[in-house]
């Protein structure tokens, strides 16, 4: 039996986990920073940093104490070591550098972006082995990905600006409502017309698995506060905000529903998941399962607390590639790209 | 500095572009030191300098009794590296740790040749962080103690704050000039924190009881971030 703790600061969640046998999540500690970068309507890489470097270690007590466990039951400490803001990460890669010196145990440097993929494997025995496509749509991120095996990922395309999420961020922003942008968003878009309003959909020619959503954000600024306004002007005096939140929701989940498609007609898989904060919008996933059913291909999604950033995911990726002999040494470095 | 030590104490400095850590082994006066190559990834190597020292000893990380640590101000990522690592290894070893700040530590360093000592370091944006010291009284060796809490200054305030007499130490000290005649400035040598008399420090606070657990020792950084300061302006400023 491999017990594995993870641990991960690549954005503005402190978290750690303790993951039996790469599958079975013991706990799963999240301290999310949202109180502390609401007032700036985006994550602030200092404050971030700053607070992970307090919270990580009663995080990780909790999450030992959660699953029963203390640090000399462990296997190994499998730590999200890239991407992200690197200030962030650091913090994580200190961390759990000294814990696997201090108790002797393995060290495993994890891809973030790539441990969303196998959330999806961790929870859906369906999903377990064989080919996947994975999306990943975050504030941080948003990619597709070939996963043939789990620990196997080719990237297929990612985006060329403003990450999935960030767009929500915001637009969340111009609307005047809170941050994060997401899950407010998600509520008003269900009482709004997702017709009133023909923002673009940026699919970057016919063949592309890319994704950009700054033009899109900038259509919603222009709709909401006049031509050529700035996110400062006032909101126009007529405007719904829930016919602006439906008809830019359906303009992003359009554009990601299309890119899973394309990318399952690409590679021939007939699996395909999501993973990451946005896969927790509600209107993302009614389209995918729509879509997969009338295309042929199934549809997973992990469970919301192992959607958004979670340390679980590390674990389980990390015993993953434990089990394959992907071992770091003491060395182990950040690195703010997934490389 | 040569005092018998009944514990194992690692001590780590990673604040500066300067970094070093060194050991002690119970029943040992002698000090390991490893000095690290100017510039060094602190982040990539702080680990790997400490388990390098402990093996140079024939010691395990479980020996370990004491970590003690800079907490800074300098570098933000550099504290953060050195107080994360510092933290999560006392964790693991179920060891102690003495948090103690870098301008504390460079008072340490410096002889006692005057009646009072200012520490300054360099806190850009034209400000820096300062440390006012005196002969702490009856004390045998002489050593300094600290007579207000740290700060980062505008430069000119700095320079009233700072006694006549005073022999100052730091990065930060260039940037008052002119220095005042009655000033005295310390070997620049000096200014360069050392992990040998953080590990000293940090075993005379231990012995007086200021030893801490890994979650109470956390970064010194003397500033708010430039986010939080800007929104601080943002909110303070007419018409908002």
């Amino acid at each position: 039996m491999s017990l594995v703790l993870g641990i991960e600061t690549t954005c503005d969640e402190t978290a750690a986990s303790v993951v039996e046998d790469g599958i079975k999540v013991r706990s799963n500690v999240v301290r999310s920073q949202e109180d502390l970068h609401s007032p700036y309507f985006g994550v602030v890489p200092e404050i971030a940093s700053r607070a992970h470097v307090e919270l990580v270690i009663p995080v990780i007590r909790k999450a030992l104490d959660d699953a029963g466990v203390s640090l000399s039951d462990l296997t190994a400490v499998a730590v999200a070591n890239r991407p992200g803001l690197i200030g962030a990460i650091l913090v994580g890669v200190s961390v759990a550098k000294s814990l696997a010196f201090g108790r002797e145990l393995d060290l495993i440097g994890v891809n973030h972006v790539e441990a969303h993929v196998n959330a999806v494997r961790m929870e859906h025995e369906e999903a377990r082995t064989g080919p996947l496509v994975g999306l990943v749509a975050s504030g941080g991120h948003t990619s597709l990905y070939r996963s043939d095996e789990a620990i196997l990922f080719d990237l297929l395309g990612s985006t060329v600006d403003d990450a999935a999420g960030e767009a929500f961020d915001k637009v969340a922003k111009i609307l005047e409502l809170s941050y994060p942008g997401g899950p407010i968003i998600d509520r008003l878009a269900r009482d709004g017309n997702p017709k009133k309003y023909d923002f673009p959909r940026a699919l970057l020619g016919r063949n592309s698995l890319d994704f950009s959503f700054s033009g899109l954000k900038t259509s919603v600024l222009y709709a909401c506060k006049g031509m050529n306004a700035r996110v400062s002007s006032p909101l126009l005096s007529d405007l719904n905000i829930g016919d602006v939140a439906a008809s830019f929701q359906t303009a992003v989940v359009d554009v990601l529903v299309e890119k899973v498609s394309r990318a399952v007609a690409f590679t021939g898989v007939s699996r395909a998941c999501v993973g990451g904060g946005v896969a927790c919008n509600s209107h993302l996933r009614e389209r995918l399962q729509i879509e997969g059913k009338a295309k042929g291909y199934s549809v997973f999604f992990p469970s919301p607390p192992l959607c958004a950033d979670n340390a679980a995911m590390i674990a389980g990726l990390g015993a993953k590639l434990l089990e394959a002999g992907r071992v770091d040494p003491l060395t182990l470095d950040a690195f703010p790209t997934a490389r | 500095m040569g005092t018998k030590n009944d514990l194992c104490i690692i001590a780590l400095s990673t604040a500066t572009r300067n970094g070093s850590a060194a050991l002690c082994a119970p029943g040992s006066s002698k000090i390991v030191v490893d000095h690290f190559p100017e510039g060094l990834a602190h982040g990539r190597e702080a680990t790997p300098r400490l388990q390098g020292l402990l093996q140079s000893q024939g010691l395990s990380p479980s020996s370990l009794d004491l970590v003690a640590v800079d907490q800074g101000p300098g570098s933000y990522t550099g504290i953060r590296v050195g107080v994360a690592t510092a933290t999560a290894l006392a964790f693991a070893c179920e060891a102690r740790v003495v948090g103690v700040p870098s301008l504390d530590l460079l008072a340490h360093g410096c002889p006692v040749t005057s009646d009072s000592l200012a520490v300054i370091l360099d806190a850009r944006r034209s400000q820096v962080h300062l440390g006012l010291y005196v002969q702490e009284e009856g004390s045998d060796p002489r050593r300094w103690t600290r007579t207000h809490p740290l700060e980062a200054l505008d430069l000119e305030e700095a320079r009233t704050r700072i006694p006549s007499s005073a022999t100052l130490v730091g990065d930060g000290v260039s940037l008052l000039s002119p220095i005042r005649d009655e000033w005295k400035v310390a070997d620049p040598a000096l200014s360069i924190p050392s992990a040998r008399i953080l590990l000293d420090l940090g075993r005379r606070l231990q012995a007086e009881g200021k030893d801490q657990s890994p979650e109470e020792v956390r970064p010194l950084y003397l500033r708010p971030s430039e986010a939080e300061l800007a929104l601080r302006r943002r909110t303070s400023s007419p018409g908002k």
